[in-house]
């Protein structure tokens, strides 16, 4: 049972394929039913009256939600208002596939998708008693790269920024919305994160993690929910922060390298230019991937590589064949999914740097 | 709190174009959609049910493929959909369609509260809910933007040409909701239940109109529709750079002598 809006979408696709080949998963799997237009088409057939199974369920979890096909779909059609739907039925009739159950059942237990407790967020030891700005990590940031939290933390502390950040931080919301979807389940868990963003009269919320900082400032208004603080990149603000002279890089020498350009921002926040603003003033003079900017490749994210790890693998894959193409030896990302995947698959000769950690280096921070 | 809620399926306006040449609402292509302010209307009854308890019944007069419109009230805590559906309630007006809804209404049991939406986008009257109310014989609340349950008493603020008015309301009573509420995400159960959701399809006879009722569709109308029109307002400028009072004077006689060319 989808909604009107998810209808409306699916039956705008016009079966070009386009998306086929736009598609991260679909282009190094080669099953049609990984592909956005396939599920399309299943959700289809369940409105023609198929019986909606346990196997389209689990093909609509091997998706990015990354929106490739949606950038380049002339019929607007975007694949990822619909797939959510279609796993929260799935979610509704019990019939998520088990190493999706266990990822619930994380999410119920520790608050993120690991099945570990998540890990302190590093930027507390930094912060401030009292201030109107706070810094949101996220789970994967202070679970899987604490090292990048650390060194945005020094850099906001070398800036004379001052911040809150909290040691345990709430739930966004952002794992539990892909999914179950936008229930109100999801927005329940979001309470918590408002309430402490109120009550502490936070102005601004300046987030490491874009995957977070996407839904904080596109899907609570949908969601019907009033964060009541602006929501700023760690990028961005950063990129802010070098412009007003208050962090002044030295250059850095780094030879050979490309920046990977995370669907979140690029695509869901449009932010492509911060980042480049903070590796032009380290002095690195990056060679630009074919497949990035807005059309960038998603080499993953943590939910599916945590139920099936072999995709991630592939397309992991495929972006390093992207960093070979353009003939890089580092890769540098400013997201944490991103740059903790890119690293566990890492092929031998190849390294990874993570953006913040290079600005503390360049600034001394 | 037993609450009916009367819904419509509507072409979504933004694919409705009026056919130039035989003046009539061109709807070929136009997606089905449920209509705003009835979406506001079962915002509210979900709203109103999660404080009093009780039960939402869905209501619709229509052709089958409004069948659609009501599976989408189960994503909204809906437990019952009802679609009175019948060739003989066809071409009817607010009134005949009223009586329809009245109808069934009664047909499918006890209730409190009657909501519907202030009026509907396509045919833009709002008057069934009026009408609806004056039928079952309970009083009528119209433009309401918001209702609660406080203190085993059902209040609301409505939208006057003074004001906001906020009044208590007895039961059964009938309001119209203004487009107010926001589309809440279902929860987990609801989306279960709108899995499962059964239209319950109820016609004339079911509803008791005889062969010929003179009380339903067209027959039963006391409007008749003589023609659809797009009114083609033509617009000239004219600018006079001059402010003095003689230009003023000028512009005045100009309005004047238009308005009597436009009569």
């Amino acid at each position: 049972m989808l909604s009107e809006n998810a209808i409306k979408n699916r039956a705008a696709c016009r079966r070009c394929w386009m998306c086929r080949h736009l598609c991260p998963i679909g282009l190094k799997t080669g099953r049609e039913n990984t592909t956005p237009r396939a599920k399309g088409l299943m959700l289809d057939l369940v409105d023609k009256g198929r019986e909606y199974s346990p196997s389209m369920a689990a093909d609509m979890y091997e998706c990015f939600l990354c929106g490739a096909c949606a950038s380049g779909c002339e019929t607007g059609f975007d694949s990822r208002i619909f797939i959510r739907e279609a796993r929260t039925w799935a979610v509704a009739e019990n019939m998520v596939p088990v190493a999706v159950t266990a990822l619930l059942d994380s999410l119920k237990k520790y608050g993120n998708i690991f099945g570990v407790p998540t890990g302190k967020n590093t930027a507390a030891a930094y912060a401030a008693d009292k201030a109107d700005i706070l810094f949101y990590a996220g789970p994967t940031a202070t679970t899987k790269t604490p090292e990048m939290v650390t060194a945005a933390a020094k850099l906001l502390v070398k800036a004379g920024v001052p911040f809150i950040a909290w040691e345990n931080e709430p739930v966004s919301g952002a794992e539990l919305a892909d999914i179950v979807g936008h229930v109100d389940e999801t927005v329940e868990s979001v309470k918590p994160l408002l309430e402490k963003i109120k009550a502490l009269a936070i102005k601004k919320v300046v987030v490491l993690d874009p995957y977070q900082a996407k839904v904080m400032r596109h899907d609570y208004p949908e969601w019907g929910l009033e964060l009541g603080a602006e929501v700023v990149t760690a990028t961005a603000f950063l990129a802010e922060l070098v412009l007003q002279g208050k962090l002044s890089p030295t250059p850095l020498k780094i030879k050979n390298a490309t920046y990977h350009d995370t669907s979140r921002l690029a695509r869901d926040l449009d932010e492509t230019q911060p980042a480049r603003d903070l590796l032009a003033a380290m002095g690195i003079d990056f060679k630009e991937m074919f497949l990035n900017l807005q059309r960038t490749r998603c080499p993953g994210d943590e939910i599916t590589a945590a139920h099936s790890p072999a995709i991630v693998e592939l397309t992991v894959g495929a972006r390093w064949d992207d960093v070979e193409r353009c003939g890089a030896t580092t890769l540098i990302a400013a997201c944490p999914t991103s740059f903790h995947l890119m690293d566990v698959y890492r092929p031998e000769g190849k390294v990874t740097a993570n953006l913040y950690e290079l600005m503390a280096e360049a600034c001394g921070a | 709190m037993e609450i009916v809620v009367c819904v419509k399926q509507v072409p979504d306006s933004q694919d409705l174009k009026i056919n130039p040449r035989t003046n009539t609402l061109d709807r070929s292509g136009a997606a089905l959609i449920l209509n705003p302010a009835d979406v506001s209307a079962l915002e509210a009854a979900r709203a109103l049910k999660k404080k009093a308890g009780g039960s939402i019944r869905a209501i619709s007069m229509g052709p089958a493929s409004a069948e659609a419109v009501l599976r989408q009230t189960a994503r909204k805590g809906v437990e019952r959909q009802i679609l009175a559906t019948d060739g003989a309630f066809a071409g009817g007006d607010s009134f005949a369609t009223a009586q329809v809804l009245r109808a069934a209404i009664m047909a499918t049991g006890k209730y409190d509260l009657v909501l519907c939406g202030r009026r509907a986008i396509d045919g833009e009257t709002g008057q069934v809910g009026g009408e609806l109310a004056m039928l079952l014989g309970i009083p009528c609340l119209t433009n309401a933007f918001e209702l609660w349950w406080e203190n085993d008493r059902l209040l609301c603020r409505r939208l006057t040409e003074k004001g906001i008015e906020t009044l208590s309301l007895p039961l059964p009573s009938l309001v119209t909701l203004c487009e107010s509420y926001q589309e809440r995400p279902p929860c987990l159960a609801e989306m279960r239940m709108a899995n499962r959701a059964y239209v319950e399809c109820f016609d004339r006879h079911k509803l008791g109109f005889e062969k010929g009722s003179s009380s339903i569709g067209l027959d039963g109308s006391k409007t008749k529709v003589r023609k659809i029109f797009t009114s083609d307002i033509p617009r000239r400028s004219c600018v006079l750079a001059d402010n003095s009072e003689s230009a003023a004077r000028v512009t005045l006689a100009k309005i004047i002598e238009t308005a009597k060319h436009a009569k």
